[in-house]
């Protein structure tokens, strides 16, 4: 029985002995590395990698624009558009017009004379119309452009603000590490080096949540 | 590229000499948790800021929030002539503008007033006054955006003071 009991205990002793010896690796590993690879737990350290490759896709254009110029682009295209409505209005009053004075004309000559004035309203009527069809077209563009950007930006946000948090899991665990001396002092440098990093992932966030925020004041 | 911003440029490249960037120790203060701290680095070793990849730069905007200070300064051209020459369409304006504005005091977000001013410190006359110049000079381009405005916020806050005064 006495036998058993010390092979249990041998066990479990070296069995802590190893466990240490890998933490400490772990621990060493990170404090020589950066980014990600600076985590010495392995579960925030591959949902940091994961979600910085997220961060990637969604903050570098990849997956949908990541600006949406000014807010000044959708007023000068809303602009357009009205500027383009209201010249073919005008053209049609015109045309009316027009119509209205050949109905009243007494001679022919007067008649023709109308009729071509009339004519050549109608051509820029047509040319007026497919002005206002393109500047329609470029204020859908506009549209989907904002919108994406919204789409994509929210997403960068989200998997940047992730990566963080993988760091703020990370530096909560490191701060109750002191199973030895070594892994006391390696943990606490980490501490200091996620301390340190917190305002560059904050600056990135403001940085980005201002993009959004010209987005959103962008929508026509 | 409008006309005045050429003289703006000229400026940018007096006030930032084309020396060659050691990048040893660019994220030893403060980017040790930037994922992309290794990459970034090995595209600077070696260059001058004028013969950096720009797209792979001006891309990685976020890295200005991570690195040392005088590793920023090197960089900082790089990111104001995109800024000129790209206007509202740079991908880095706002990441650039945010760390060029003075926090005001008790803010909370953006950049944390040590560093902003470890920044302003660590920068010539010349550099001071390049900034100035560009962000002036975008900002007039952008005057009902809000881009625009945080650019005259920052020169407000701050750098309008190394404009030169007019008479």
């Amino acid at each position: 029985m006495g036998n058993v009991k010390m092979t249990i205990m041998v066990t479990l002793a070296l069995g802590a002995s190893v466990a240490s010896a890998d933490k400490l690796s772990d621990f060493k590993d990170a404090v020589a590395k950066k980014g990600c690879e600076s985590i010495p737990y392995s579960d925030y350290r591959s949902s940091c990698q994961s979600q910085q490759d997220q961060v990637h896709d969604w903050c570098d254009g990849a997956r949908g624009p990541v600006t949406c110029g000014s807010e000044a682009v959708t007023r000068q295209v809303k602009d357009n558009l009205e500027k383009e409505k209201k010249g073919v209005e005008e053209l049609k009053d015109k045309r009316s017009k027009l119509q209205d004075s050949k109905s009243r004309a007494s001679t022919d000559d007067e008649k023709n004379k109308i009729g071509k004035d009339i004519e050549q309203v109608e051509k820029d009527i047509y040319e007026g119309e497919k002005r206002v069809e393109q500047a329609q077209k470029d204020l859908e563009t506009r549209k989907k452009l904002v919108d994406d950007a919204i789409y994509t930006l929210d997403r960068c946000v989200d998997y940047r603000r992730a990566v963080m948090n993988s760091f703020a899991a990370a530096l909560d665990k490191v701060r109750n590490e002191s199973e030895t001396p070594e892994i006391a002092d390696l943990a606490r440098q980490l501490r200091n080096r996620y301390e340190e990093g917190k305002s560059g992932h904050e600056e990135q966030i403001t940085a980005r949540n201002n993009a959004l925020s010209t987005c959103k004041n962008s929508r026509p | 590229m409008q006309p005045a911003h050429a003289a703006v440029l000229e400026q940018l490249h007096a006030a930032f000499p084309a020396e060659p960037i050691g990048s040893t120790g660019a994220f030893d203060d403060f980017g040790a948790t930037y994922p992309d701290a290794e990459p970034y680095a090995q595209h600077l070793e070696g260059k001058t800021w004028a013969q950096l990849d720009r797209s792979y730069i001006v891309t990685r905007s976020d890295a200005l929030g991570f690195l040392g200070t005088r590793h920023v300064v090197a960089v900082l051209p790089v990111y104001l002539r995109a800024l000129l020459e790209d206007g509202v369409w740079s991908p880095a304006g706002d990441t650039l503008i945010l760390l060029l504005t003075k926090p005001d005091p008790g803010k909370r977000t953006g950049i944390k007033l040590p560093r902003f001013e470890a920044l302003v410190s660590a920068l010539t006359a010349a550099q001071r006054a390049a900034i100035a110049a560009v962000l002036r000079a975008f900002a007039a381009t952008d005057e009902e955006g809000s881009l625009g405005g945080r650019a005259r916020d920052a020169l407000e806050h701050h750098w309008s003071a190394y404009l030169p005064s007019r008479s």
